[in-house]
């Protein structure tokens, strides 16, 4: 589909960025995403033109002690881990912009508080490290899909009306 | 939420010089309104939903004398249940406000309804999105494929 952003960025590539993944990305990307009470947290360092991007599933590692899985499945590490390989790319945290999206409530009342937890660890572990949030897009009834825009940091967002979460796992 | 004519905007800030540049941004977006508190913002609010032209969105600042932007939000949401507006003509929430910390962001988005915050000073970029993310803006989202 011809469309405004391939006119600006003919040679921008596209991913998918799936559950407890979390990525840099050096050169341009449109990475899309769905989530319901899962959080994604968008990274954008406009000097180098790095993004980075993960969407996680549960809010805190140390309260599931689950073994061999990604690091970018729970918002707390997701946050830190993805925050650490930037700054070894060179990234300053001073010039980081972040943007916080997902965090849906859900039906039932465990899922309610799983999103909201997602969200509020999420602005928590930010504000730890002194990373600057510009926007917010969480909360509300209903799942979102998203488009983040690696290399100038813009992050497009669509409710999914008709679709509240009903369990965890987007 | 695409709207068909221009929607109507509501700035809710008791600084004149902060409601002179959204009104700047928005100016060519749609009806604009003012109210410098929470209070006024209500009232506006519950005065348009009886001339069935109701607000579509509402850019609300927290601290502010009289009411402050939570108990507004709050109120507004309930105005909105009270009137039994359909989904499609419930007013959108933004929260535009100078305080930063996760309590805030946290209370804004699920005690007060708001379904966007963007923290003072305002990020011009992140600002346009988030027209694009309520519909007054074209939303790359809608006419971007999704990879296979």
């Amino acid at each position: 589909m011809i469309n405004r952003i391939l006119q600006r960025f003919p040679d921008i590539r596209q991913h998918f960025l799936l559950i407890a993944e979390g990525r840099t990305f050096a050169s341009p990307t449109a990475v899309h995403t769905v989530l319901g009470s899962c959080v994604s947290v968008t990274f954008h360092c406009q000097r180098l033109g790095l993004g980075a991007m993960f969407h996680a599933l549960l809010p805190r590692a140390a309260d599931y002690r689950e073994k061999n899985v990604s690091t970018y499945r729970y918002v707390d590490t997701a946050v830190t881990s993805l925050w650490h390989r930037l700054s070894v790319l060179g990234v300053d945290r001073n010039e980081v912009q972040c943007k916080i999206l997902g965090g849906a409530n859900a039906l039932m009342n465990d899922e309610y508080a799983c999103g909201q937890k997602n969200a509020l660890v999420a602005f928590e572990t930010l504000a730890e490290l002194g990373l600057r949030v510009v926007a917010s897009n969480v909360g509300g009834r209903f799942g979102r899909k998203a488009l983040f825009l690696s290399h100038t940091g813009e992050v497009f967002v669509k409710t999914l009306n008709q679709q509240p979460p009903r369990k965890p796992g987007l | 939420m695409n709207f068909p004519q221009r929607p109507r905007l509501l700035i809710v800030d008791d600084s004149s010089s902060a409601r002179s540049l959204l009104r700047d941004l928005l100016k060519d977006y749609g009806l604009i309104d003012e109210a410098e508190d929470g209070r006024g913002a209500v009232e506006l609010f519950e005065r348009a939903i009886q001339e069935n032209k109701p607000y579509a969105i509402v850019f609300l600042d927290i601290l502010m004398p009289n009411m402050d932007g939570h108990e507004a939000a709050r109120r507004i949401h309930r105005l909105m249940d009270s009137y039994e507006l359909p989904e499609e003509r419930r007013g959108k929430i933004v929260m535009i406000s100078s305080l930063h910390s996760p309590d805030q962001l946290m209370k804004a988005h699920f005690e007060d309804g708001a379904l966007l915050y963007l923290p003072k000073p305002i990020d011009t970029q992140a600002f346009t999105e988030a027209l694009a993310n309520l519909g007054i803006l074209p939303n790359p989202i809608d006419e971007f494929g999704y990879p296979a």
